[in-house]
């Protein structure tokens, strides 16, 4: 059978995936298992030429990261555009959005797991790195955003001299362990299921010193039937555990806001409101990564249309759970009878001076996953690369909305003040971007991003299918 | 051994080097035997002085207010009282001293013009001595010189052979009876001597106001508990003057409604720029300066028609010129009319007061209102100040003409600014320079300074032996708390110098000076008034009636009204005064009472002008009078008075601040025949320029109710507890099991008492050791005040309801900042404090987020190391300075409760009710602060607490603030109310 | 593992379809204690070589979990209510509510480690090297071959086996002493 273009009565709708028409749209091209291994182990062994100059580039941004990082840690945070009463701005800002992009990655890879999705299978490991690196960008904030950094450890319950201990009723100290979770639990789950495909490399590698680095990451992995019957059902039983971990760690970030008293913060809508949003521009960072990677590394027959077809249907959902959370949030404060909180949802937010932010926010999340309606929109690389680029910038632009309006003006008018970002403000987020690249090319530069073994699996399941 | 001495103490005292000379760190081996010597000898004499370690005794014993110690006890503050004086008049203060180092000034509660209290510019008194940009060395044209070369200049231009002959003298205005006794003794010694008295604020226009009501210069007093009816015209009374902390005390309690039976006054003010004084006012008319003698005659003349035959001592002529210049006025009658009516109501038991600036019409037309009503809350009493009789008292046009003439010989210029606080038109700034020999003594490199070719330190009133007078005569000795850190000069050892004396010590000169008057049993005396900080029996006695006499007819002629033209109204800054704080850091940032403007002055408008002239806030104006202008941004302030413009003096001095100057001059507009009433050009640049305002808005939401609570005193009467708001508590899953202390400290702040004066701003930060953040801080809202005044408008632009809340941390029983802190660096303590533990503090800078009062602070630089030495000798021991990175806010000032608890816990006695003060409430003029034990019934606090007007700030969050407010009432004339 | 120090036999297949139906054939043919390699996972050939089902893991997980929520619980008990009690805005000291978030991340933390080194134990890693490597082209098991094998007895010579594993079409059959995985 040959890929190209299928018939809407064929796929849609298609509950179903036993039907043969889900191989065709997963996997369009039928490979023997060693093509496959060998198409992709290849693209790891012998990356495109820009693979180099593209690392290159975004190391030495992300060195503006760490001069920024320095001088801030130097000088102290008033180097950044905070103010009382706008304590927070950007730095939260980054770390709200940066854990959220962190949430599609293992929704992807533990939830569809669970549902078995068996589309999920070639992009999942590219959703769980983006994952694991955008939760290491977000763990940068919270640190630098302390006025004495150094100290950070103090969050951290240990027998200190001083004979404290961290005060558990804070959600940042929830944003601790959460966070530090998540990273790990991520990281473990990403690994387990990427050893075989390092044993594959490290029996297919030419060079001496890639077989000796792989042979060492793959822990000396065999692949006897009862090692792979372990590693399914401990996969199984982590994707158990990470799914409700994903909703736990940003209901618990949300709750940063959550449990304070602001007008704008103290609502109990916000860890759904908040999930459905980190999920949402997760699955668009996804699909930002994954469109020119797949057209780079040429693999429309692995992650084909019918893949993005399908993360776009998810951006349409979750986008609208989004738009329903901010009718919520507004009907409650109308009828709540809070006289503050009416004024910051009714008038600050839409009418005040942060006014403009607050309407292309609602363009970005509201307006912009209306088009995916359109199959057509849904099917064209193009449109929704574009799409996804407006949703992250509309998520960030949110996160920042909730968190300085409602501190700019809270309860006594007459402390009421803007907030301004500095030069430094924006260098660190344009730092932790070209970070956040860096570490996933690097990522494609050594670890099979497309699992091999479960492709192998899919095909041969779908096989016995017909 | 004294040349030993003098050095040694140079080396170890000089703040700016460190306290021992970089010998001592060297190995033995380079110290030689002599070296050693010369140092042990030092180390003895310093040994040897009155108080322990490297301290700068003041020469002459000085003696403690109340206590008096054998030894200094480390750790244990001394309050010594002294008195700071402001235009010639005193203020009774005390200092308080940690080791020899002066760290905090407090008002003297025997003194009758402080009672207690302290105003910030007495407050920041202490800073200014510390400032590392005092003038610190004798120079000659730039050249260091030495002391004796002054010395010597001083005494021949004193030589009495030369009989003064173009010796010219400039002083401040002042009321030292040494300085009278030496300026007399100069005067017949050197008969041509010209003596010029530099008061760009002074009180002139009243005296010669009362000069004409009484024919002789008298002072009027007025008692604010007596009067039931005060109208104020363009008075600021409670906020600037030689006793206006008395005045606001005395109307406070007027006002303070211990019960809902007790009286309350009811307080008119006409006046140009809005003011602290009317912003407390119950009815507020906006006049335009020129408005001020028609509106006074407008209001005389009603009083004639009202109390008919009572007023047959008006001659007939006067009544005419009345009536036509009444005629003129342009205040509504119905305002007059029932003002009038108001007055004649309480009679004698009212008051009119009249703004210094006001022509002495005004003042007079004041004074026959006063006499005609009988009104027994005045008092007249000649002035302390010496040479106040003189015409040409405050005026420096003889001196121009001097120096346009050359014939100016020698020029001595003590401690006053007279080249930039001038009016522009004599061109002091630039004819200083024709005099043969001109000598500055001046605490900062200031205009005059730079132009006077003998440049010299003044000595600091914290550095001098003095004595001055306040308002109603009482004397007091100033006494030095340290020896001056510059070897500056005082006024009376510059007068001494010009009479020939080898070489003064202003501590011989006065003590010699009262030993000659106090002769029997002088020593005692002077302990007791040093201790005491005045002078018993020295107040000067008081005519109640003096003859009214009405010869001033010639002075009511109707004035062309000033159509279509803007007026010109020049006033002293509320914080910077004329300019003599002009560098002064915590007074540049404290927000102004009025404008909240900080960093600068601006072009104060009414809303309706600036329509007019559409312009808005931060349009920067061009601003001509005869040819000099200068340019300003635009501030709009409802209530100003429209067709007016109004522009606080003392701004824009380049050579004060070795920083960057900030606003502009007014003195350039500034005319030398009379302050204000002329008028000025304004055109809009069309440029911007940032107003550093520490408050974005003065607009109150809709959700008014849970923030302040107002009422008029009707409603209230009739029904006290209707404002109380009847919510109930909301459900709460928590149940406290924290141990509660027997003791629960608390805080009233009564909102019909405070003024909005400010000055516990500046006490909290003094105490605090709050640093300022500048001009760009303000401007990125980072100020450091742990307590800011908040100020709401209410009803219309023109006739603005103005409310003031001071706002500090509330210290919530439910803290939401406690809760949400990761590291427990902020938590309660056991009576009742929400504690701010520096040293857990990570600066996440939640728990600010978190407090819905806003009052946190964050060190978002590490604000202390910028701090030149020797400033950081002003800081309070017993606080920690805070590092970068931590968060910082109101204690309660924990230190002094601690301090007192230890105290009462030595004496072995429980803990009285007022043991405790904080910074605030000890300073707060009107005392409209409490403190102490909400949990003992019998304290005033817990009184205060459950009183009908007092109220939660945000009831509804349910934090339970610790502080409580008391509403603020307004008793509006029944007939203006409708 | 269990060391046997007797010969094995090892058989090659090219596909996952050969291997899951010889040893499903061979299993009929009563030949007991198979293995096998796969370069993927394959359920039909475990359930066929029938693999016990691994309850050791699951266990070790709920173990783990419950530890992690009652250790983060009693730490933060301890420190709040008994170690350094400190009245925080007037919350109770054991303010359980609170301790909720904790408790959970905890135990998942735990749980997820439990999970990945019970993981790594069950199935022998790390180790670095294998006696099956000795086997030419044994490494292309995690590309595209499936080997069977199973070991012999003392007395048998395996040939019945190596026969049926050739009439079941592998390409090689490999005779192989020596310790062998599991």
């Amino acid at each position: 059978m040959t890929a190209g273009p299928v018939e809407p009565a064929r796929l849609w709708p298609t509950p179903d995936f036993s039907a043969p028409a889900d191989q065709v749209a997963l996997l369009p091209r039928a490979q023997s298992d060693a093509e496959l291994s060998a198409e992709l182990l290849e693209k790891v062994l012998h990356p495109p030429r820009w693979l180099g100059t593209a690392i290159a580039l975004t190391g030495a941004c992300s060195a503006v990261l760490a001069a920024c990082v320095v001088y801030t840690l130097l000088t102290g945070i008033g180097v950044w555009g905070n103010n009382i009463p706008v304590a927070w701005a950007f730095g939260i800002t980054n770390f709200v959005w940066w854990i959220g992009i962190g949430h599609a990655g293992t929704f992807i890879s533990a939830f569809l797991l669970l549902l078995e999705q068996r589309w999920r299978t070639s992009i999942n490991r590219f959703a769980e790195a983006m994952t694991l690196f955008a939760v290491v960008q977000a763990g940068i904030f919270p640190l630098l955003h302390m006025g004495r950094a150094w100290f950070f450890y103090w969050l951290i319950p240990y027998p200190s001299t001083m004979g404290v201990w961290p005060q558990f009723r804070s959600s940042l100290t929830w944003d601790v362990a959460a966070v530090s979770t998540y990273l790990t639990v991520s990281f473990l789950f990403w690994y387990l299921g990427l050893i075989p495909d390092l044993a594959a490399l490290r029996d297919y590698a030419p060079e001496r010193w890639r077989r000796r680095l792989y042979a060492i990451s793959a822990l000396g992995w065999h692949g006897s039937a009862t090692t792979w019957r372990t590693q399914r059902i401990a996969y199984g039983l982590l994707a158990a555990l990470a799914a409700p971990l994903v909703v736990s760690v940003h209901s618990i970030v949300s709750m940063d806001f959550a449990i304070g008293v602001l007008p704008g913060w103290h609502s109990t809508i916000f860890p759904p409101y908040f999930v459905a949003g980190a999920i949402y521009s997760g699955f668009a960072m996804v699909l930002t990564l994954l469109i020119p990677a797949r057209r780079l590394y040429r693999l429309e027959h692995l992650i084909t249309t019918e893949h993005l077809d399908k993360m776009a249907k998810m951006l349409l959902v979750t986008g609208s759970l989004i738009s329903y959370a901010y009718v919520v949030e507004i009907y409650l404060a109308w009828v709540g009878g809070d006289s503050f909180e009416r004024h910051m949802l009714l008038w600050v937010r839409p009418r005040g001076p942060f006014a403009p932010l607050f309407w292309t926010v609602i363009a970005c999340n509201c307006g912009s996953p209306l088009f995916l309606w359109s199959r057509r929109v849904r099917r064209s690389a193009l449109c929704l690369f574009t799409l996804t680029l407006t949703i992250q910038l509309g998520m960030w632009l949110e996160r920042l909305m909730l968190i300085i309006t409602s501190l700019s003006a809270d309860f006594l008018p007459t402390i009421a003040h803007g907030y301004r970002p500095t030069v430094i403000d924006g260098a660190l987020l344009v730092g932790t971007l070209s970070f956040f690249l860096f570490l996933f090319l690097l990522f494609l530069r050594f670890v099979p991003f497309i699992p091999v073994s479960e492709l192998k699996a899919l095909q041969f399941e779908l096989r016995g299918r017909q | 051994m004294p040349p030993l001495k003098s050095a040694a103490r140079d080396s170890c005292l000089d703040p700016a080097v460190p306290e021992f000379d970089a010998a001592q760190d060297q190995p033995p081996s380079e110290l030689s035997r002599r070296e050693f010597l010369y140092l042990s000898g030092a180390t003895i004499a310093l040994s040897s002085q009155a108080l322990p370690g490297c301290t700068r005794a003041p020469a002459g014993k000085i003696i403690p207010y109340r206590v008096q110690p054998e030894v200094i006890v480390p750790g244990r503050a001394l309050h010594y009282a002294t008195a700071s004086t402001l235009d010639g008049y005193a203020t009774g203060i005390l200092v308080e001293s940690h080791e020899g180092r002066p760290t905090k000034i407090e008002g003297n509660p025997t003194h009758p013009a402080s009672l207690g209290a302290c105003s910030a510019t007495e407050q920041a008194l202490l800073l200014q001595l510390y400032d590392p940009r005092r003038v610190q060395t004798v120079t000659r044209r730039g050249v260091p010189a030495q002391s004796r070369e002054l010395l010597r200049v001083l005494r021949a231009a004193g030589d009495a052979k030369r009989g003064g002959r173009g010796v010219h003298l400039v002083l401040p205005p002042f009321s030292s009876p040494l300085l009278g006794s030496q300026v007399a003794a100069l005067q017949s010694r050197l008969p041509e001597l010209r003596v010029h008295v530099h008061a760009p604020l002074s009180r002139v226009n009243a005296w010669r106001g009362s000069r004409l009501a009484f024919g002789s210069v008298l002072e009027t007093r007025v008692d604010l508990r007596q009067a039931a009816v005060v109208l104020a015209i363009d008075a600021d009374l409670l906020a600037r003057g030689p006793e206006h902390l008395a005045l606001a005390r005395a109307f406070a309690d007027a006002r303070r409604m211990s019960s809902a039976g007790s009286p309350m006054n009811r307080l008119y003010v006409a006046e140009t720029a809005m003011t602290v004084t009317g912003a407390m006012a119950d009815h507020r008319q906006a006049i335009a300066p020129s408005e001020a003698p028609a509106f006074a005659a407008a209001l005389l003349h009603e009083l004639c028609s009202l109390l008919g035959s009572d007023t047959a001592a008006v001659p007939a002529p006067i009544r005419s010129d009345l009536s036509a210049l009444a005629g003129t006025s342009s205040v509504e009658r119905r305002f007059t009319h029932a003002l009038a009516r108001d007055l004649a109501a309480h009679r004698g038991r009212g008051a009119v007061l009249v703004g210094d600036h006001l022509p002495p019409v005004v003042h007079a037309l004041a004074h026959a209102v006063n006499a005609l009503l009988a009104n027994g809350a005045l008092s007249y009493a000649p002035s302390p100040i010496v040479l106040s009789e003189a015409d040409s008292f405050g005026s420096l046009r003889e001196l121009r003409a001097a120096l346009d003439a050359n014939s100016v010989e020698s020029l001595v210029v003590l401690d006053a600014d007279v080249a930039y606080a001038s009016p522009a038109d004599l061109e002091l700034e630039s004819l200083i320079g024709r005099a043969k020999e001109s000598v500055c003594f001046a605490l900062f490199p200031n205009a005059t300074w730079a132009t006077c070719n003998w440049r010299a330190p003044a000595a600091h009133m914290i550095e001098s032996w003095l004595d001055t007078r306040a308002l109603d005569g009482t004397t007091s000795i100033v006494q030095p708390l340290i020896a001056p850190l510059y070897s500056g000069w005082t006024p009376s050892e510059v007068l001494a110098a010009l009479l020939g004396v080898e070489s003064p010590s202003a501590h011989d000169l006065l003590e010699s000076f009262w030993r000659e008057r106090r002769t029997r049993d002088f020593e005692s005396f002077w302990e007791m008034s040093l201790v005491r900080g005045t002078i018993a029996g020295t107040e000067i006695l008081q005519s109640s009636r003096p003859e009214l006499s009405w010869n001033w007819r010639s002075f009511l002629e109707p004035r062309a009204r000033l159509q279509h033209e803007i007026e010109l109204n020049l006033v002293g800054d509320s914080r910077i005064h004329d300019g003599r704080f002009g560098n002064h850091p915590w007074l540049l940032e404290l927000p102004c009472p009025v404008t909240k403007q900080t960093w600068g002055n601006a072009a104060q408008v009414a809303p309706a002008l600036a329509r007019r002239l559409n312009i808005t806030d931060g349009d920067v104006l061009e601003l001509t009078q005869n040819g000099r202008s200068i340019e300003l941004p635009t501030l709009i302030v409802p209530g100003h008075a429209d067709g007016a413009l109004t522009i606080a003096l003392g701004w824009g001095q380049r050579d004060m601040a070795s920083t960057e100057s900030f606003g502009a001059s007014g003195y350039r507009l500034m005319h030398s025949d009379e302050r204000g009433g002329t008028t000025v050009r304004v055109h809009a640049t069309g440029r911007r320029e940032a107003l550093a305002l520490s408050q974005a808005t003065m607009q109150l939401g809709e959700s008014a109710d849970s923030i302040l609570l107002v009422s008029t005193l009707e409603r209230y009467k009739a029904q006290p507890r209707a404002h109380q708001p009847q919510r109930k508590r909301g459900l709460s899953m928590y149940v406290p099991d924290a141990p509660r202390a027997a003791r629960q400290w608390g805080m009233t702040i009564d909102l019909n008492a405070c003024t909005g004066c400010s000055a516990c701003v500046i006490a909290c930060q003094a105490e605090n050791n709050i640093p300022s953040v500048g001009k760009h801080g303000v401007l990125e809202h980072r100020e450091m005040h742990w307590l800011r005044v908040d100020r709401y408008l209410a009803a219309s632009d023109s006739a603005p309801r103005v409310m003031i809340q001071p706002m500090t941390c509330q210290h919530c029983e439910k803290a939401p900042c406690e809760y949400v802190c990761p590291t427990g660096a902020t938590v309660h303590s056991s009576d009742g404090l929400n504690q701010m533990v520096y040293n857990r503090c990570v600066g996440t800078r939640f728990c600010s987020n978190n407090c819905p009062y806003k009052v946190r602070r964050f060190n978002w630089f590490d604000y202390h190391r910028g701090e030149a030495s020797p400033s950081e000798l002003g800081h309070n021991p017993e606080v920690t300075v805070r590092a970068r990175g931590v968060m910082e806010k109101c204690t309660y000032c924990v230190q002094r409760i601690r301090n007192a608890e230890i105290r009462a816990k030595v004496a072995r006695r429980p803990l009285a009710d007022h043991d405790v003060h904080t910074a605030c409430e000890q300073t707060c003029p009107t005392r409209a602060i409490e403190f102490g034990d909400v949990n003992d019934p019998h304290s005033d606090v817990a009184k205060l607490r459950d009183s009908d007007r007092a109220f939660q700030v945000l009831p509804e969050l349910g934090v339970e603030p610790r502080t409580r407010y008391l509403m603020k009432l307004t008793n509006p004339n029944p007939e203006l109310a409708k | 593992m269990k060391q046997t120090c007797n010969a094995e036999l090892w058989a090659e297949f090219e596909s996952g379809e050969a291997a899951l139906s010889a040893v499903r054939s061979l299993r009929e043919q009563g030949f007991a204690s198979l293995q096998a390699f796969t370069p993927y996972p394959l359920p039909e050939l475990e359930e066929a070589l029938g693999l016990p089902r691994p309850r050791l893991i699951p266990f070790l997980a709920l173990v783990a979990a419950s530890a992690g929520a009652g250790g983060s619980f009693v730490l933060m008990w301890w420190t709040a209510a008994r170690d350094y009690p400190l009245n925080v805005g007037g919350r109770p000291l054991n303010s359980f509510v609170t301790d909720i978030p904790i408790m959970f991340e905890s135990a998942v933390l735990c749980a997820a480690l439990a999970i990945f080194f019970a993981t790594l134990f069950c199935s022998g890693m790390p180790r670095l090297n294998h006696p099956l490597d000795r086997i030419a082209g044994f490494e292309r098991t995690s590309i595209d071959r499936f080997w069977i094998g199973a070991s012999l007895d003392r007395q048998d010579t395996g040939e019945a086996l190596s026969r049926a594993l050739t009439r079941l079409g592998a390409p090689r059959v490999h005779w192989h002493t020596g310790s062998g995985a599991e």
